[in-house]
C-alpha cells in the first residue's frame, strides 16, 4: 500500500510537468500579448518594450519556460501583469483560502443532501418518495447557479432581509494558519446562500448517481443474502449496499472535489466572493501569463491528489481491492 | 469575575446607546468600484477604477472643472505658457503636507514635508523610466527628451543623461517647468492626469512596488488610504491636513469601497441600503423607470465616450466613400438607442463628444443624417432616402452585390447592437448580404491592428473611445491622424476617391496643437471632424455613451468626470434610520 502510494506520487512529477509546459504554450499561442493594449488603446513601441523586458518577455520561449519551471519549483510563481505590485503567491494566497471554505462547505452539504436522498430514492423504487426525489434532484441539476444565485438573493436578502445580500464574512487577513475562518455569526450569514447555490447543484448529481449505483447493488446476490440472514433492513442498505454503491460516487467526487475548492466563477462573482474563480477566466482575458499557469498548476495539483485520494478510497469502500 | 464582566458589558451597551447623542458619529459613504483596482500608483495606472482611487490620494497640477472639464487650479495655483505652446511653467502652492494614514487606528499624520516641485519632477520622471513600465507613459511622450529616455536601455551607459535630458525640471521647490518637443496647447489638460502627479521618492525606494500598500503609502489628497483588503474591500479616511476643506461642502468621513462586479448583485445592495450609489443591471432598466421611487433615485448623464463603427477604408466595397456614407444614414441611431441599449445615450453625429474641447457634437452641419429632426438633423426617413440613392449610384442598387463582414468582440451588448444595425441595413439595402463575426477581445485588437493583412480584416469593426484628456487632440488625432495616429481605418493620402481631404484632416489636426488661440483651434477641429465623419465617412459615429446610476436620497453628490467625494454631502441620520429599519 505505501509502496502503491509512493509510486504514485513520483508519477505527479512527470504529470506535472507536463501540465505546466502544455499551459505554457497554450497560453503563449493565444494571439495578443499582454502589453500590446491598454483598453483599445494601441501602446507607443517603446512602452510595450519596457513592460517585455520588466516581465522577461523578450527573452526566447524556451528560456522562458525554463525559468518558469525554476521558479515553480521553488514555489515562486512570478509577478501578476495586470494586478501590478502583486505576485501571483499574493493572489493565490488569499484567493484560495476563501475558494476552498466556500468549496468544502458546499461539498459537505451536497454530500448530505444528495446521498441520503439518492439512498431513499433507491430503496422507494417507483413510489411517489422516489418521483419526488428525482425530480427535486433534476431540478437541481437544470436551475444553472446564475439563475439560483440571483433568485436567493432577491428573495432572502432584498425581500425577507435574512441575509445579506453579497459578499464574504471574512477577508484573508482574519483567517487562522491562512485558511481557517472564525466561526462567525457574520460569516455563516455570508456563507449560507452562496452554500446553498453552488451546493445544491452538485448534491443533485451525487443524489442521482447514488440512486442508480445503489438499485444495482440492491439486485446482487449478496444483498439477497444478507436478507435471507434476517438481517434488518436498513442495516443491510446502510452496510452493505450503500457502502458498494458509493465507488461510481467516490469516482466523480476526487475531480468534483478540485473544481469545486479552487472556486466557481459564477456563483463567486453573484455573491461577489473574492475567490480564485475568476482568475480562471480573467487571466486569460488580460493574457496574465503567470496568473493563468499559478491557477492551472493549483487546480491539477488538485486534480491528481483528488484522484489518488479516490483511488485508495476503493480499497476501503471494496474490500476485494487491493494495491499491491 | 462574572461580576466584573457583566458590567463592563452594561458600559459598552449604554457606550452604543449614546454614541449618536454624542454626535461623533462618522459619517460612511459605501460605495462599489465594481472591481479590484489593479494598482493604486500613479506611474502605473491605466483603468478607471485606479484613477478614480488615485484621484483621492494625489492631487494633480491642475484639476478638471465640473461643468466643461476646462482646466483650473489645483496643486499648481497659476501657470504661464509660451507663445507657440512649447513651454509650460507651472507655480505651485506652499500649503500642502504629505500624510501618512496609521492602518490600524485610521489615525492621519502629517508628515513633516509639503509636496514640492521636486516631488512632481520625480513623479513624472518615473513614470517615464523605462525600468516602471508603465502605459501611460505614452502621453508624457510630447515632453522634450521623453520618447528617448522611455526606450532607452537601463544598462546603457548614457542612461543618466537621457534621463537628465528629459524636459522637466523644478526650478524652485514651487515652481516646475514642462519642455515639450512639439506645440501643444492641450497640455494643461494633461497636467491633470494622474502620470504628472507628485510621488513621494523616499517611500518609493524604501517599499518598491508595494509603496501603495496600506501602512506604506503616503499621499496628498483629501483621502488617504487606512485599509485595502484585495478584491474584498478598500476603506479611506478624511486626510484633516488637506488644505481645501473650507472651499468644498463635502462631510464624509470615511469611504468604504466595494468590489462587487455583478451588477445585479450591487443593484440588489443598493436596494438593501448596504450601498449608497448604485448600478442600474440593464434588464432592471424599465423597471427602475417605472418605479415610482426608484425613478426618483436615477440620473443618467453624459460620459466622455463614443461607440463607433469604423471602415476599413481600403478593403472593398468600403473603399468607396457613398458606401460608407449610405451605410452610417441607414443607422437608425434613435430607435437603437431607445430600444437597444436603453441607458439614455445620445445619437452621435461626430467622434468627440460634446465635453471635449473642440468637439462639433450636435452641430447640424456635419453629418446631420445621424440626427433626429427634434434635434436639428434630417431624421431617419430623409437619411433612408439619400442612403437609398448613395447607394445606387456607387452601383449596388438596393444592396444588390454588396457583401459586408462587421465584426465585433464578443459581448452581449455589441451583439444586440450589431444585430440591430444588421437589420436596419438590411431592411434599407434588401439585397445586401452581411456577415457578423466575432472574436475574443484581445484577439480582436490584434485583427484590427493597421499590420494584419487586409484579407483578414472585416469591412466594419465597432469601437469605443474614451477620453483619455478632453481635447481633440486625444480624439481625432491620436485616434485617426493617417500620419501620427491610431489610424485604424487605414486613411491614405493616395485615397482615390477622397485622397485629398484624407490630407487636409491630416494637416488640420497637426495645425490645431501649435495653435493656442481657442476660437481658431475650434475651428479647425470642427472642419476635421467635418472631414472625417462626412466627407470622408471613415467612420459612423453611433451614440454617446451615458452613465446610469441610483444614488440614497440621503446623498447628494456632484458629478464630476472622476469622482471628487470631498464635495458629496451625506446625511448620516438618515441613513442609519433607513439601515436600521
Amino acid at each position: 500500500m505505501i509502496k502503491y502510494i509512493i509510486r504514485r506520487i513520483l508519477w505527479f512529477i512527470p504529470v506535472l510537468l507536463a501540465i505546466i509546459t502544455a499551459t505554457f504554450l497554450l497560453a503563449h499561442s493565444i494571439p495578443g500579448g499582454p502589453f500590446d493594449f491598454a483598453g483599445e488603446k494601441q501602446l507607443p513601441e517603446s512602452v510595450r518594450q519596457n513592460l517585455m523586458r520588466k516581465y522577461r518577455l523578450d527573452k526566447p520561449v524556451y528560456v522562458q519556460l525554463g525559468l518558469w519551471i525554476w521558479d515553480v519549483l521553488r514555489f515562486d510563481f512570478g509577478p501578476s501583469y495586470y494586478s501590478r505590485g502583486q505576485t501571483v503567491n499574493d493572489i493565490l494566497r488569499r484567493t484560495f483560502p476563501i475558494s476552498a471554505q466556500l468549496g468544502v462547505l458546499s461539498l459537505i452539504l451536497a454530500l448530505l443532501i444528495g446521498i441520503p436522498m439518492g439512498t431513499i430514492a433507491a430503496v422507494k423504487q417507483n413510489t411517489l418518495v422516489d418521483y419526488s426525489a428525482t425530480f427535486i434532484a433534476i431540478l437541481g441539476v437544470s436551475i444553472p447557479n446564475m439563475v439560483l444565485g440571483p433568485l436567493l438573493i432577491w428573495v432572502f436578502s432584498v425581500h425577507l432581509g435574512w441575509f445579506p445580500a453579497a459578499r464574504w464574512g471574512v477577508d484573508y487577513t482574519q483567517l487562522y494558519l491562512g485558511i481557517f475562518p472564525p466561526m462567525t455569526h457574520k460569516f455563516w450569514a455570508h456563507a449560507f446562500l452562496p452554500m446553498v447555490t453552488l451546493g445544491t447543484a452538485y448534491s443533485a448529481s451525487i443524489a442521482r448517481l447514488t440512486r442508480a449505483s445503489l438499485l444495482q447493488v440492491i439486485r446482487e446476490d449478496y444483498m439477497r443474502t444478507a436478507m435471507a440472514k434476517g438481517l434488518h433492513g436498513f442495516r443491510v442498505i446502510v452496510v452493505h449496499g450503500l457502502r458498494n454503491s458509493l465507488i461510481p460516487v467516490a469516482t466523480v467526487l476526487g475531480p468534483m472535489f478540485a473544481g469545486i475548492v479552487t472556486g466557481s466563477l459564477i456563483v463567486e462573482r453573484i455573491f461577489g466572493i473574492p475567490g480564485m474563480g475568476r482568475y480562471f477566466v480573467d487571466s486569460i482575458t488580460n493574457r496574465d501569463y503567470p496568473v493563468i499557469m499559478g491557477v492551472t498548476l493549483v487546480y491539477s495539483v488538485l486534480l491528481v491528489a483528488g484522484n489518488l485520494l479516490v483511488d485508495l478510497s476503493y480499497a476501503w469502500l471494496d474490500p476485494r481491492i487491493r494495491y499491491d | 469575575m462574572k461580576g466584573a464582566r457583566i458590567g463592563l458589558l452594561i458600559v459598552a451597551v449604554m457606550g452604543l446607546l449614546l454614541w449618536p447623542a454624542l454626535g461623533q458619529e462618522k459619517v460612511v459613504l459605501h460605495y462599489n468600484l465594481g472591481t479590484e483596482p489593479p494598482t493604486a500608483d500613479p506611474a502605473l495606472a491605466e483603468d478607471t477604477t485606479s484613477v478614480n482611487i488615485i484621484e483621492q490620494m494625489f492631487m494633480g497640477l491642475t484639476d478638471l472643472a465640473e461643468d466643461d472639464y476646462s482646466p483650473i487650479p489645483e496643486l499648481a495655483t497659476s501657470w504661464e505658457v509660451n507663445e507657440d505652446a512649447t513651454e509650460f511653467i507651472f507655480h505651485l502652492r506652499n500649503d500642502v503636507h504629505w500624510v501618512h494614514c496609521d492602518p490600524a487606528t485610521g489615525e492621519v499624520t502629517k508628515l513633516d514635508r509639503l509636496v514640492t516641485a521636486y516631488d512632481v519632477e520625480y513623479g513624472v520622471l518615473r513614470t517615464l523610466d523605462p525600468r516602471s513600465g508603465s502605459y501611460y507613459a505614452a502621453v508624457l511622450l510630447i515632453i522634450e527628451g521623453a520618447a528617448e529616455f522611455n526606450s532607452a536601455d537601463p544598462e546603457a551607459e548614457n542612461f543618466l543623461e537621457l534621463r537628465d535630458a528629459v524636459g522637466v525640471e523644478a526650478l524652485d521647490e514651487w515652481t516646475i517647468k514642462f519642455t515639450l518637443r512639439a506645440p501643444a496647447a492641450y497640455f494643461l489638460q494633461i497636467a491633470s492626469m494622474w502620470v504628472a502627479r507628485p510621488q513621494p521618492q523616499w517611500v518609493i525606494e524604501e517599499h518598491g512596488e508595494q509603496w501603495i500598500e496600506p501602512g506604506n503609502i503616503v499621499t496628498n489628497g483629501p483621502y488617504c488610504m487606512k485599509e485595502w483588503v484585495h478584491e474584498d474591500h478598500m476603506v479611506m479616511v478624511k486626510n484633516p491636513y488637506w488644505p481645501d476643506w473650507d472651499k468644498v461642502d463635502g462631510n464624509i468621513d470615511e469611504i468604504y469601497f466595494t468590489m462587487v462586479q455583478e451588477a445585479s448583485t450591487a443593484f440588489a445592495m443598493y436596494l438593501n441600503n448596504e450601498l449608497d450609489v448604485g448600478p442600474v443591471p440593464l434588464p432592471e432598466m424599465d423597471r427602475v423607470k417605472a418605479d415610482p421611487v426608484l425613478s426618483k433615485e436615477l440620473t443618467i448623464r453624459p460620459i466622455p465616450c463614443t461607440y463607433y463603427y469604423g471602415f476599413i477604408t481600403t478593403k472593398p466595397p468600403v473603399d468607396d466613400p457613398r458606401v460608407r456614407r449610405a451605410l452610417s444614414m441607414a443607422i437608425d441611431r434613435v430607435t437603437l438607442v431607445e430600444e437597444v441599449t436603453k441607458g439614455g445615450q445620445i445619437p452621435a453625429n461626430t467622434f468627440a463628444p460634446e465635453m471635449i474641447f473642440g468637439s462639433a457634437a450636435g452641430d447640424t452641419s456635419i453629418a446631420p443624417w445621424a440626427l433626429p429632426e427634434e434635434m436639428g438633423g434630417w431624421g431617419y426617413e430623409r437619411a433612408v432616402e439619400e442612403a437609398r440613392r448613395l447607394m445606387a449610384e456607387a452601383g449596388y442598387p438596393d444592396g444588390e452585390g454588396l457583401e459586408l463582414l462587421l465584426m465585433h468582440n464578443v459581448s452581449e451588448g455589441h451583439a444586440r447592437i450589431a444585430q440591430a444595425i444588421q437589420a436596419m441595413w438590411l431592411e434599407v439595402f434588401p439585397k445586401a448580404s452581411i456577415r457578423i463575426e466575432t472574436q475574443e477581445w484581445k484577439v480582436y485588437l490584434t485583427t484590427l491592428k493597421p499590420d494584419t493583412p487586409i484579407e483578414n480584416q472585416p469591412h466594419i469593426y465597432r469601437l469605443g473611445w474614451c477620453m483619455d484628456y478632453p481635447d481633440q487632440n486625444n480624439w481625432v488625432h491620436e485616434v485617426f491622424n493617417p500620419e501620427e495616429g491610431s489610424n485604424w481605418v487605414r486613411m491614405s493620402f493616395d485615397d482615390p476617391y477622397v485622397g485629398e481631404a484624407i490630407r487636409r484632416f491630416s494637416e488640420l489636426t497637426i495645425q490645431a496643437q501649435m495653435t493656442r488661440d481657442p476660437a481658431e483651434r475650434q475651428a479647425l477641429y470642427r472642419e476635421a471632424e467635418r472631414l472625417l465623419v462626412d466627407e470622408i465617412a471613415a467612420i459612423a459615429p453611433i451614440y454617446y455613451y451615458t452613465e446610469v446610476v441610483l444614488t440614497k436620497p440621503w446623498l447628494s453628490r456632484r458629478w464630476h468626470e472622476i469622482n471628487h467625494y470631498e464635495t458629496w454631502v451625506l446625511d448620516m441620520e438618515a441613513k442609519m434610520a433607513a439601515r436600521g429599519g
